[in-house]
């Protein structure tokens, strides 16, 4: 044992050997501690550049800014990290399906770099998908120098992308849930405890550095009965919003790709529609925290209209940040844009039912938080305890979940997979462990392939086929070319049942007679998925490998069950 | 303990490929240290009861070894159960007893009471139906093998002096017995396949009618035996 005890190989420490939960958890408050740091770095950025912009604010050439802001990001992405633009998010959940949770170690930092130049410049993004993807990537770093496993790689990503989602909000059940519920989509024991020790590792950092303040400032309501009636309509009207937001964004990425520019300029249009809607509406510039304060606060000046113009304005910002390529997350911007429709809801219901009181523009703005966060993000729960968090305390949480879950089910109707997903979804790589999909990636043909096949040539009689069969355990055999080896077809007992009691025909007939020579075959590297296909359509239980011209062994639908099973009960097992 | 992928693979009875991927993906409490495989031997064991999946350290043997099948050992050839049992000319009686009583003496290493007692399982199987499979040949034998384990199967031959009627399916009286005492159902019915395709053999008939040495029939047994292969 001794020779392979490594300070690099934690798997190896006799504390760790026998069990890795204690490994996750004290790996797990490191990594949320680093995630801490990221989130926290960015938002000080954020800052910084926001004030060194401010004297430009009112010039009259000041709508480049974001333009400019958009396209240095671009730049700096493409040009000299070398990553693909994105909005983080799905590039972790990307990551945790199909990559086993490998993250190279320049998205440690690029994310936040090109988003600090596309929000601090003025942008319309969030800051929290691209500290989750740096979270993500120190969790996957630091498992990666510690040589650790897939499995353990995956939860200290998590770990990572929680800390930063924790500090950034300073919300750390936020942070733990929505980690599970989006990022890994698996509620399991290994999971939860090192993500939630990561999770308040990673605001804890926050309150130590910038003090225990929170995103968003903390507010009592008194909700009555007509407010959790109101909040069905509120539901509605923001799975309407997120439908909306989703799609806009879609269509102008779409559009964006169709003018054919080079991504930078794309970006430096995009950019610059940004700064001229800013001009007139300056509140949809940026993540938006500060309009969101406002509205919580109940100081937001403007009225029904005003407010619900500036909803879609936002939308629309969002839509040209992001879809035309500006370095981003959506969550800040779907908070932006929820308070502002929950705003909106309330006084459309004040100017309806003047003489009931509602618990007060603050709180719709918070519902309508949660409703977008439902909706866009299809994470109910995160939307749920985010708001929780924010407003410390529970006397909002019948309304919250109401809004949450029924805006996130409506939503579904419209959009089945969250913004997230979407292109994951599309793609076939959204796989989450212990689904059919899953297990069947992982398998690969070689894994199931069984080579006890008794091979024949076309030239043997009947009669030479049935010594072969009645020393085989099989009713298939592959028929190779004695020549070059060459596999030419199949004979399967079902070809040769009638001729089996017949011994006449016994000496009469050839295999390459009887052979199938129109064959469905597998390739070694064909994914089991297809294989199965091929299967289902055809109606077969078993077919031949051919490797090059050569056959290799054959796979069937029994040992594919026997390791289906294996596979499945290896993967759901957490404890 | 440590072991090598390959090694371990056929412990768990499972691909390479895929116990390769599990460790990657730390699914199962090994790890790889080059080409070695570390684990501690008790946890293993019990993720593997857990999850249904066999380990067995003791058997690193491959694994088409391991599923070859032990009864064809067992049963050797026809031509050793024959030589074994032996070949006898010249039995002589007038009825299916008096033949199967004189022949149960002919087997060899039975004491006397092992000797009655095979005696009253042969008259039990033809009282059920007739051993008498044609052309000629009755093939008695116990329907269960006899208590006493660990012998091998035996075939004695005898060509009878006089044909005695055995009921046979065919009507022909008798005129060769192949007396088998197996030590499994498996290996009878080997060995009575491999009799049966002898019989087929038109040669062969002629020769058991033509009162053949010891010597003849065996060399015939051995040349009918070596065209089906060895079992």
């Amino acid at each position: 044992m001794k020779r392979f005890f490594s300070w690099r190989i934690p798997g190896t420490w006799t504390l760790f050997r026998a069990d890795d939960r204690l490994l996750l958890i004290v790996s797990g408050m490191v990594v949320g501690v680093a995630g801490g740091f990221a989130a926290y770095l960015l938002n000080q950025s954020l800052i910084f550049l926001f004030d060194v912009l401010k004297p430009y604010r009112t010039c009259a050439w000041s709508f480049v800014i974001p333009g400019a802001g958009a396209a240095l990001s671009v730049i700096f992405l493409t040009r000299v990290v070398r990553e693909k633009g994105g909005h983080g998010v799905p590039e972790v959940i990307y990551s945790v399906s199909r990559l086993g949770g490998r993250l190279s170690a320049r998205a440690m930092f690029s994310r936040l770099v090109a988003s600090s130049l596309t929000i601090g410049s003025g942008g319309s993004a969030g800051p929290e998908s691209p500290v989750v993807i740096s979270g993500a990537a120190i969790g996957s770093n630091i498992a990666r120098f510690f040589s650790m496993n897939e499995r353990q790689r995956v939860t200290l990503l998590g770990c990572g992308a929680a800390g930063a989602i924790s500090s950034i909000f300073n919300a750390p059940i936020a942070g733990f849930v929505f980690v599970l519920e989006v990022v890994l989509g698996e509620w399991s024991k290994a999971h939860i405890v090192p993500v939630a020790v990561a999770s308040v590792a990673g605001a804890q950092i926050n309150r130590l550095l910038s003090g225990n303040q929170i995103a968003f400032s903390h507010h009592r309501f008194q909700v009555s009965w007509q407010d959790t009636v109101a909040c069905l309509g509120l539901a509605l009207f923001a799975a309407l919003i997120s439908v909306l937001m989703t799609r806009g964004i879609r269509n102008m990425h779409q559009i964006a790709g169709k003018t054919g520019l080079p991504a930078w300029v794309k970006a430096a249009l995009g950019g610059c529609a940004v700064g001229l809607i800013g001009i007139v509406v300056p509140d949809a510039l940026g993540e938006g925290y500060h309009a969101i304060r406002e509205m919580i606060e109940g100081a937001y000046a403007h009225g029904l209209g005003l407010v619900f113009a500036a909803c879609l304005v936002k939308v629309l910002a969002t839509s040209f940040t992001l879809g035309w390529g500006g370095s981003g997350g959506i969550f800040a911007p779907s908070l932006v844009v929820g308070s502002f429709a929950g705003l909106a809801y309330h006084r459309a219901l004040v100017s309806v039912f003047p003489t009931l009181t509602w618990v007060g523009e603050g709180g719709y703005a918070l519902l309508g938080m949660a409703g977008l966060v439902g909706g866009i993000l299809q994470a109910p729960l995160t939307g749920i305890f985010l708001i929780v968090e924010i407003t410390g305390g529970y006397e909002f949480i019948l309304p919250l979940i109401i809004v949450s879950s029924i805006s996130a089910t409506v939503c579904y109707y419209f959009e089945p997979a969250s913004f997230y997903m979407k292109e994951l979804i599309e793609k076939g790589q959204l796989l989450r462990p212990g689904t059919d999909g899953r297990v069947l990636s992982d398998l690969s043909v070689l894994e199931l392939i069984e080579k006890d096949c008794a091979v024949v040539r076309p030239e043997m009689t009947l009669r030479d086929l049935t010594g072969v069969i009645s020393q085989s355990r099989r009713n298939h055999f592959p028929v190779e070319d004695p020549e070059n080896g060459r596999f030419l077809g199949m004979v399967t007992f079902d070809h040769i049942r009638p001729y089996l009691f017949e011994e006449i025909m016994y000496d009469a007939v050839f295999v390459e007679q009887i052979m199938d020579t129109d064959v469905a075959v597998v390739r070694p590297g064909d994914s089991v998925a297809d294989v199965l296909a091929i299967m289902d359509r055809n109606g077969l239980y078993s077919m031949p490998v051919v490797d090059g011209e050569k056959f290799a062994g054959m796979v069937s639908k029994a040992t594919l069950f026997d390791h289906y099973r294996k596979e499945l009960m290896v993967q759901t097992d957490h404890d | 303990m440590k072991l090598e992928l390959e090694a371990l693979a056929r412990c768990l009875q499972l691909p390479r490929d895929t116990l390769e991927r599990w460790i990657r993906q730390g699914r199962i409490p090994v790890r790889k240290t080059d080409r070695l495989c570390d684990f501690q031997k008790d946890v293993l064991d019990a993720w593997a009861r857990k999850h249904h999946i066999r380990f067995n350290l003791a058997e690193p043997q491959a694994a088409g070894q391991a599923d070859a099948d032990p009864e064809k050992e067992d049963a050797g050839s026809l031509l050793s159960a024959l030589v074994r049992g032996g070949f006898h000319l010249g039995l002589d009686g007038q009825s299916v007893e008096e033949v199967l009583k004189k022949a149960v003496v002919l087997v060899p290493a039975l004491s006397g009471s092992e000797q009655d007692m095979l005696f009253e399982k042969l008259m039990e199987r033809e009282r059920l139906t007739s051993t008498g499979i044609g052309k000629g040949v009755a093939i008695p034998h116990p329907r269960n093998p006899l208590p006493g384990n660990g012998r091998e199967a035996m075939i004695t031959a005898c060509l009878l002096d006089s044909p005695v009627d055995f009921n046979s399916i065919d009507k022909k009286p008798v005129t060769v017995l192949f007396l088998m005492v197996c030590p499994s159902v498996k290996s009878h019915l080997f060995l009575l396949s491999r009799i049966s395709f002898c019989l087929r053999d038109e040669a062969f008939i002629t020769l058991l009618n033509s009162r053949p040495t010891a010597d003849q029939f065996f060399s015939a047994i051995e040349a009918l035996e070596s065209r089906l292969g060895k079992g």
